[in-house]
């Protein structure tokens, strides 16, 4: 009997001790457990810094910049948190393709960029790709209050009659300096009307600005609007040029409008008129251009990126001023380039690096034989990685045949990595062996947005930047993926901002280099209605 | 966990050369049944030449269940969540009958095959901005806990395992594993794959579940003498 009692009350205390055990203040298994997204889900992922092409100027607000994305493929892009509210910060818009749209050489991707703020010129910034990329392009932009050297702007602003007709001749002049010795002109001829998009007249007073960039100084070929290559040619009978680098004469920008309406069209031909550099060279004699020749007059289509000929300016020489200037006629308001254009190469121009050395970024410039071309190391070099086997693909638009160089160079320091001889631009595959050592140890940040409301966390991709203490200017620092960057541009001991835009914020915060620290965590708060929290 | 595990191996020696100085081998009985193991069975010897003292198993099983899928809002994202529990393994426990009738302490030690997984994945296509990204897209979790290897047992119940008088007998035990730590493996794909980095959060949280209850149910057949 004690055992037949014993036994049951053992074996309850048993299973409750068991019970008590297993169940007992137990956690959740995924409390803390955070959704984390690594946001790398573009085969594309652009990043467009402005700068003022006057170094004496800075830009602070290109918040308040106008953005608008045209072209054919312009509803494939998006901000980098997928929304289209395409919006600068301090100076960087980070833009991504829509995910499956893969740009291919069989079906390239064609977008621009159009950026407009009061006192700035219109930019169009022009992008074309053939394969994915994570790229990024520095683009000049024009103060025409405080122009770059080079670069003249003047303003005007003409009445028109009731019928919305000029009552008088109007010729509008930029002005000349001992700095820039050519002018361009416009001469709109009496009873002229002006029209918009749709056709219709213009009445009233019109404001017009002519900007005229010469062919002599390097601040203005910097900041040639669009750069010097280009994708979307055609000639003056509507065939495609393809790819080419235009060299040129000089640049004129037409900016015609009221407050609401921009002009369009003329209702007669106006003429167009630029001073020529007497130093121009006629690239078929390779003989200083004399009265007679042709310098051919191309306008912009800022929707399509698309540059087409309207016709071939005529050289003239002027023996009272001892100048030369060419002119053409025009009913269409544009830019207007007088340019000689070069046809590129049918294929691709890539250079394979044989690298030994860490992995790092650099930055590279091209660099012709021929000195007709030196005006083009005055464009932006290309930002990329640096790795045993990397396949750097040359810029299209390079033209057919010529000799080129590519110059690397350390983007943190500018010191020299090595030079490759000349080679044919439409070389094909080139190879070049390189070495490069820094005495920069590597340091990682491990970045994450994290959402105030739920905890989610996001892994951002995009360009990264840095500035160093004191200085007001963003370098960039590489391309972060899945919120990882490895650099080796930071020096130990000083102290460094790093920062990117996404989704119309810079987010940015400040890290001191310490000798013995590999690695940091940096966390970004980001707004609650930003489009992954919600 | 070294001294624990050390512990209960003692124990096992202990029992074990108990049972070597104070009975001879009797019995052979093989068992069937159903525990937390899923469908086992065992291969049993008694040591006893009146009563069933005490009994030396070498048992083994195996088992798989889907639990039914379970919806929650994770980070108030909706998911779905179906898990998988596979339980199994081999192992050597010791049955003593102190009292000299069926009831038994029972001390063992299980090679664990133990795998408890989940998939989680998103039930609804998730936006980014305006792109919508569905379910595959964005990835599933995959989770799988195991608990250690070699798993100390300790019980109690009822019945002998080695029947000695009638051919068949029956038995019933209730016990828990102790598992010294839990492995934790994410493999998360797609999107949502750096939270793989996030498995020693789950480690942390089951932390405390070290206690793997066992309830067994066998019917037992002598075989000789």
């Amino acid at each position: 009997m004690k055992y037949k009692f014993l036994i049951p009350k053992s074996l309850c205390i048993s299973l409750a001790i068991i019970l008590t055990l297993f169940v007992g203040c137990k956690k959740n298994p995924l409390d803390g457990v955070i959704l984390t997204l690594n946001t790398d889900i573009s085969p594309v992922v652009y990043s467009i810094q402005v700068f003022d092409a006057n170094p004496d100027n800075t830009i602070t607000e290109s918040e308040n910049f106008s953005v608008k994305i045209t072209g054919k493929d312009a509803a494939s892009i998006f901000t980098l948190d997928g929304t289209k509210n395409f919006k600068f910060t301090k100076g960087f818009l980070s833009i991504m393709v829509k995910p499956g749209v893969t740009p291919s050489a069989s079906k390239p991707l064609q977008f621009s960029v159009v950026v407009r703020y009061r006192n700035y010129l219109k930019t169009t910034i022009p992008v074309f790709l053939t394969k994915p990329q994570k790229g990024m392009v520095k683009v000049p932009i024009i103060n025409t209050v405080n122009p770059p050297k080079g670069v003249t702007v003047t303003n005007t602003v003409v009445s028109t009659n009731t019928s919305g007709a000029l009552d008088n001749d109007v010729k509008i002049q930029t002005p000349i300096s001992a700095e820039k010795k050519e002018t361009a002109e416009i001469n709109i001829p009496k009873n002229t009307q002006f029209f918009d998009a749709s056709g219709k007249p213009i009445t009233g007073n019109i404001n017009v600005q002519l900007v005229h960039f010469d062919n002599r100084n390097s601040q203005s070929l910097a900041s040639f609007p669009g750069g010097f290559t280009a994708n979307n040619v055609t000639d003056a009978a509507n065939s495609s040029l393809g790819n080419g680098l235009f060299q040129t004469a000089g640049f004129v920008a037409l900016e015609m409008g009221t407050d609401n309406q921009e002009v369009e069209s003329f209702s007669q031909p106006v003429q167009v008129k630029i001073g020529v550099n007497s130093e121009l060279k006629d690239p078929s004699s390779n003989q200083p251009v004399q009265a007679g020749n042709k310098i051919p007059s191309w306008s912009f289509n800022s929707e399509t990126a698309e540059w087409k000929q309207i016709g071939d300016a005529s050289v003239s020489f002027d023996a009272t001023t001892n100048t030369y200037s060419a002119d053409f006629f025009t009913s269409r308001r544009s830019w207007y380039n007088f340019d000689y254009f070069f046809r590129s190469c049918t294929i691709e121009t890539q250079v394979q690096l044989n690298y030994t050395g860490e992995e790092n970024y650099c930055k590279f410039f091209i660099e012709f034989e021929n000195s007709r071309f030196d005006y083009y190391s005055y464009t932006q070099p290309t930002f990329t990685d640096l790795y045993d086997g990397k396949i750097i693909t040359l810029p299209w638009g390079l033209p057919a045949n010529e000799s080129i160089r590519i110059r690397f160079v350390n983007p943190y320091t500018d010191e020299e990595i090595g030079v490759t001889p000349y080679f044919s631009s439409c070389y094909g595959l080139y190879t070049y062996d390189v070495n490069y050592q820094t005495n920069n140890t590597e340091f990682e940040f491990s970045i994450y947005g994290k959402c105030p409301v739920n905890d989610r966390i996001f892994r951002p991709s995009g360009w990264i930047y840095y500035q160093a203490q004191g200085s007001n200017e963003w370098n960039i620092l590489g391309f972060m993926s899945n919120g990882r960057i490895s650099t080796r541009a930071l020096e130990a001991g000083k102290t460094y901002s790093v920062g990117t835009s996404n989704a119309g914020q810079f987010y940015s915060t400040e890290v001191t280099m310490e000798a013995d620290v590999e690695s940091a965590e940096v966390e970004w708060v980001l707004p609650e209605d930003y489009s992954g929290c919600k | 966990m070294i001294k624990s595990v050390t512990g209960w191996i003692f124990l096992l020696l202990f029992s074990f050369s108990h049972s070597a100085e104070c009975q001879v081998h009797k019995t052979t009985s093989v068992g069937v049944g159903t525990n937390f193991l899923g469908l086992g069975g065992h291969l049993a010897w008694g040591f006893s030449n009146e009563k069933p003292s005490s009994v030396i198993r070498i048992a083994g099983g195996i088992n798989t269940f889907k639990l039914p899928e379970q919806s929650f809002n994770f980070n108030q994202v909706p998911v779905s969540a179906v898990a998988e529990i596979k339980s199994g393994g081999i192992g050597l426990f010791y049955d003593i009958h102190p009292f000299h009738n069926s009831f038994k302490l029972v001390t063992g030690m299980l090679y664990s095959m133990h795998d408890f997984s989940a998939n989680i994945n998103l039930k609804d296509t998730y936006n980014i901005g305006e792109i919508p990204m569905s379910p595959e897209e964005i990835g599933a979790i995959s989770a799988s806990i195991k608990p250690s290897k070699f798993l100390p047992y300790i019980g109690l119940g009822f019945g002998n395992c080695a029947p000695t008088k009638k051919r068949i007998s029956a038995s019933f035990e209730l016990g828990t594993f102790y598992s010294t730590g839990n492995n934790v493996k994410l493999n998360c794909s797609g999107l949502i794959e750096p939270m793989n980095e996030q498995e020693s959060i789950i480690e942390n949280n089951i932390s405390s579940y070290r206690w793997i209850p066992n309830l067994n149910f066998s019917l037992n057949f002598r075989l000789f003498p």
